[in-house]
């Protein structure tokens, strides 16, 4: 045991280190070399979450109820991971606007409403200060516990508690703040939450390793007795499923929006990276804290301690194992959680209830020569009454319940904040009326199912009657309102609570209107759009900013502040420019909404009358202007995106269903695009393409085809032997990269083949008449020559000679016969598709013989002079069947005989060749359409209509020209051009 | 996905990985099953921030 006189002089020391801390930082903040500004301090001062309910009252917790104490410190972990989208958004709203406490942030979004600041403020008090009493509770306790004396209705329990709230007003209202950030006191709190730290994992290590045999010992020990319920969740525990998630819920809120928590993590912020840090390492340190919670809680248990006394197992355990100074290192750990919450709690309440109903009401009285004393004094009063209401609750409501119960209670109040701060973050049409009947709404269900209860069971509800009948009541009982049964009272109270709360704000928002302030905030702060207005005319001079200043904070400040505004920007005090003096203004703002509040910092410079009436009016048209054409160009914007996005989809889903392989590259021929046609024509799959080279993917394209900067076509064959039409179309745009259009053709080629062999035996058939002729006269002469050979007499030497000249002309007809065979077999073989250098003088030779054998050709005269030309790379066989159709039907219309005069030449960079007859000729109207499938001049039966097409077909796969003239009765001219083999090569790319 | 979408994503997994029903099947290891979890959460935000800030250069 220790002496109670030892006691207070510890915790004396105690404060007194962390004020010596806050005094260190702020002089090297002010030296530049700042200690608060970095994610670690933030992230510490963040844990000022972890107070006394966590050090004592979450071991209470579980011992009696197992793992319900767990959501308190899941629910901001998981919140955290949004913390990069809901708090820096927070933050950096808080900085632009100079909030200075949560009542201010959101009465800001409604357009500074002072009316809703206020509610938020009472609502905050109501539900927050039962949350000071329980902190002054657990630090009576441990002070009995250790001193062995009441101290609760001692002098001890005044005295501590005047002890914490002059602290407070020493660490938050020595002077009428200049800033809205107290980076001592941060720092003060973040050695604070590592003291706490500390202290728990001590005792939390000596009763696990030192008592116990470690976890899985004390685990196993309460699987086997009467609490192994308490590490159970559900059916056959004390807690269920919606009161885990309820609880979850509760706790996300409160690490939010309880005043401490939005002044350390928004207020104080220093720079918003630290919110990223922030979100692992608070975590970390909520999970050192609970570590070892279960552990002190069940070894408690197992050591026999009574369930009643769970809440100071911290305390009992090392003083029942004779370990004092471990007790005592507890004692200043619980302590520490204490006053940290005390000390920023009541600086962010005192903050919120001075600039919220304190300052709207004795604003009028700011002319009086002492007005910065008396609202000086006015802070420290609040910060006092504070910390003693806090008292009051734990000397009469605190022996009723435990920790927990009174941190819940408070958790749900801040919870009634939740809907309008966080759809007014992201909904625009929330407004100032949804916000006040919402939060109103949600107080009143919060009163009623929450506190109503408790009054009535502590036996001071007012009308002891009407409690009675309520509880009793099947539709208003408090408990189970409306006949909802079944539930826990925190469920229970969150349901009614928080629905009531977004009936009420949903509904008044979309059925009420917004003043124009409000439209303007209510853009601010879901589309952090702030319209960029040029300095008026006539800003504040320095002197009169000063002068504002010193009437609120006192002369030598505002001198100060205004003289290192000129030193730090490098201006001539006596020479401002306009936008140097709107800077000065906005810093004085800020100042003062540090020591006033946000909406009367506004008040009192825009009370300056820095705009004329007309002026005002002018300014607030072109808002509405600036606002109307916003919204409709973010209409017009959203309605392009969407056309945008139907027009991306369309154009894909062509590209994805069109028959053709499509590729888009890079400039360095990396794979952009890559469709489903060509996934089936490489068998390579769309992820395996993307971003990688192209060449490897298409490796039968030739390397020199992939030199950027032409448009051109090529086929290639595949190792599959499938041929592919590529063509290459260079982007438009500067950036570089290619378009390849992939077209599987092997089918078509293949029918080509077909249709050119079917031709070629149907020219075949036509000289087949011809060509019996041919081979009918020698066998003729041969059998006749046999005939007579057969009637011979060998012995006679005349008959010998005979023979001889018989054999001799024999020998020469079946030379003829084999010449015509041969010419005909070599025609009718089925083609190659391959191109090799030919002679097309030797072509046109072997094609006229062969015409030449058809009876109808004796009527003709054929005239070919076979020039030397260059030889070309062409496809000789169906370059024959060209020939062989040309000279066919220039035979078929000379049926009275004529001319056939086939000239050969080469012109520039062509070989020309010009079949030429005199023929019956065509009509002119005809001419355009000859090359037409199917087309024919010919009598029906005489000609299938498909041989110039096959010509035209043929010639054109060979990039050449076929050209016609031709007049009835006169004759008719085909002129071919073949591109020579070089500038074929050279040429085949076109541009 | 985006980074908005990613932290969004990974804040209803975990409320799914601290909640009836994945709660209700974990019995007789509860404790651990939450501290286990509960590690593994932060070292997923951890990671994803390592990420976010390698991608950021």
């Amino acid at each position: 045991m220790f002496e109670a006189w030892l006691l207070s002089l510890i915790v004396l020391c105690n404060l007194s280190v962390l004020f010596l801390l806050a005094y260190y930082a702020e002089r090297r903040e002010k030296e530049g070399r700042s200690l608060v500004t970095n994610p670690y301090v933030y992230s510490l001062s963040l844990a000022v979450y972890c107070t006394s309910w966590t050090f004592y009252g979450s071991v209470g917790e579980a011992a009696t109820s197992g793992l319900s104490f767990l959501p308190i410190y899941l629910g901001p972990t998981l919140i955290c991971a949004v913390w990069s989208i809901l708090l820096t958004k927070m933050i950096l709203i808080a900085k632009r606007q100079r909030i200075t406490t949560i009542s201010d942030f959101i009465s800001s979004r409604y357009g500074n409403s002072i009316a809703l600041s206020a509610i938020v403020t009472i609502v905050a008090l109501l539900g927050i200060t039962p949350y000071l009493g329980l902190q002054m509770k657990a630090i009576l306790n441990a002070f009995t516990i250790l001193s062995g004396e009441p101290a609760a209705n001692s002098a001890a329990g005044w005295i501590t508690t005047m002890v914490l709230g002059v602290f407070a007003i020493i660490f938050g209202a020595r002077r009428l703040d200049s800033s809205e950030r107290h980076g001592g006191l941060i720092f003060a709190i973040a050695f604070e939450s590592l003291v706490k730290l500390v202290a728990f994992l001590a005792v939390g290590i000596f009763v696990t390793f030192g008592i116990f045999g470690g976890f899985g010992d004390i685990l196993s020990r309460v699987q086997a007795s009467e609490f192994k319920h308490l590490l159970a969740l559900g059916s056959g525990s004390v807690v269920t499923f919606q009161e885990w998630a309820s609880l979850l819920f509760l706790s996300m809120m409160a690490v939010m929006f309880l005043p401490r928590q939005f002044h350390v993590a928004v207020v104080e912020n220093s720079d918003t990276s630290h919110v990223n840090k922030a979100m692992w390492l608070f975590p970390i340190y909520l999970f050192l804290m609970n570590i070892f919670v279960l552990p002190i809680a069940l070894g408690g248990l197992l050591l026999g301690n009574p369930r009643t006394e769970a809440d100071a197992f911290i305390l009992t355990i090392p003083l029942a194992e004779g370990r004092p100074l471990l007790a005592l290192l507890v004692f200043i750990g619980g302590f520490s959680a204490a006053s940290g919450m005390i000390i920023v709690e009541s600086l962010a309440l005192s903050t919120m209830v001075m600039n919220s109903l304190v300052m709207p009401a004795i604003f009028k009285f700011r002319q009086i020569k002492r007005f910065p004393s008396l609202i000086l004094n006015v802070k420290r009063l609040i910060i006092i009454g504070c910390v003693f209401l806090g008292y009051f609750f734990a000397l009469s409501i605190g022996g009723f319940y435990t920790l927990v119960q009174i941190g819940l209670k408070s958790f749900q109040a801040v919870t009634i904040f939740a809907p309008a701060l966080i759809l007014g973050l992201y909904w625009k049409r929330g407004n100032k009326y949804g916000a006040i009947g919402g939060i109103t709404a949600g107080f009143v269900l919060w009163f009623y199912t929450l506190i109503t209860p408790a009054l009535i069971r502590a036996g001071v509800f007012p009308i002891q009657w009407l409690g009675d009948a309520l509880m009793q009541s099947d539709l208003f009982n408090p408990q189970a309102l409306f006949g909802l049964k079944g539930l826990d009272k925190w469920t229970h109270a969150l349901i009614w609570g928080l629905l009531f709360n977004l009936v009420v704000y949903t509904a008044l928002s979309l059925f009420t209107s917004k003043r124009e302030e409000e439209e303007r905030q209510a853009l601010f702060f879901v589309e952090s759009y702030e319209p960029q207005l040029l300095p008026p005319k006539s800003a504040y001079t320095a002197e009169q900013i000063e002068e504002i200043l010193s009437h609120y904070i006192g002369q030598q400040e505002a001198s100060e502040i205004v003289e290192s505004f000129f030193q730090r920007q490098g201006i001539d005090r006596e020479s401002p420019s306009q936008s140097d003096l709107m800077r000065l203004r906005d810093e004085a703002e800020g100042i003062l909404s540090g020591a006033l509040g946000s909406s009367i910092a506004t008040i009192l410079f825009e009370d300056k009358a820095t705009f004329t009436e007309e002026e005002r009016g002018e300014l607030s048209n072109s808002i509405r202007l600036m606002t109307d054409s916003l919204r409709l160009s973010r209409h017009e914007l959203s309605e392009a995106n969407r056309n945008l996005a139907h027009l991306k989809e369309f154009s894909e889903n062509i590209i994805e269903s069109a028959p053709l392989g499509i590729v888009s590259v890079d400039a360095r021929l990396q794979v952009t695009y890559w469709n489903r046609e060509i996934e089936r024509i490489t068998g390579i799959r769309k992820p395996m393409a993307l971003h990688r080279p192209v060449r490897p993917l298409l490796p039968w394209i030739k390397e020199e085809s992939w030199v950027l900067g032409d448009r051109k076509e090529l086929v290639v064959e595949t190792p599959s032997f499938q041929a592919i039409k590529v063509n290459f179309s260079p982007f438009k745009d500067p950036s570089g990269g290619l378009v390849l259009i992939l077209e599987n053709i092997t089918e078509k080629k293949m029918m080509e083949k077909q249709l050119v062999q079917t031709s070629k035996l149907a020219s075949l058939g036509k000289l087949t008449a011809g060509i019996s002729h041919e081979i009918g006269n020698p066998l003729a002469s041969i059998s006749s020559l046999v005939q007579e050979l057969q009637s011979l007499d060998l012995n006679r030497r005349d008959d010998i000679v005979f023979v001889k000249e018989s054999l001799t002309s024999i020998n020469k007809h079946l030379g003829r016969i084999s010449k015509t065979v041969r010419s005909l077999g070599d025609f009718a073989r089925i083609s190659s598709s391959e191109k090799t250098t030919s002679d097309i003088g030797a072509l046109i030779e072997q094609t006229l013989n062969l015409v030449k054998y058809d009876k109808r050709s004796k009527k003709i005269e054929f005239n070919f002079e076979n020039k030397k030309v260059a030889r070309i790379k062409v496809n000789p066989d169906q370059m024959q069947q060209v020939f062989l159709n040309l000279m066919l039907n220039a035979v078929d219309a000379m049926t009275d005989g004529g001319k056939l005069k086939i000239e050969l030449e080469d012109f520039e960079q062509w070989i020309k060749i010009r079949f030429e007859d005199t023929g019956c000729g065509m009509e002119e109207s005809m001419m355009d359409r000859i090359f037409d499938p199917f087309f024919s001049t010919k009598p029906i039966g005489k000609g299938t209509g498909l041989g110039l097409s096959i010509c035209y077909g043929i010639i054109k796969e060979h990039n050449g020209t076929i050209g016609v003239w031709s007049k009835k009765g006169i004759g008719t001219i085909f002129e071919i051009r073949l591109p020579k083999e070089d500038w074929y090569v050279r040429e085949n790319t076109y541009r | 996905m985006e980074n908005k979408e990613i932290w969004i994503f990974v804040f209803c997994m975990g409320t799914l990985f601290f909640n009836w029903p994945i709660l209700g099947t974990v019995k007789a290891s509860l404790p651990y099953y939450l501290y286990g979890a509960w590690a593994c959460f932060i070292g997923v935000i951890a990671f994803i921030i390592f990420l976010e800030r390698r991608r950021r250069g």
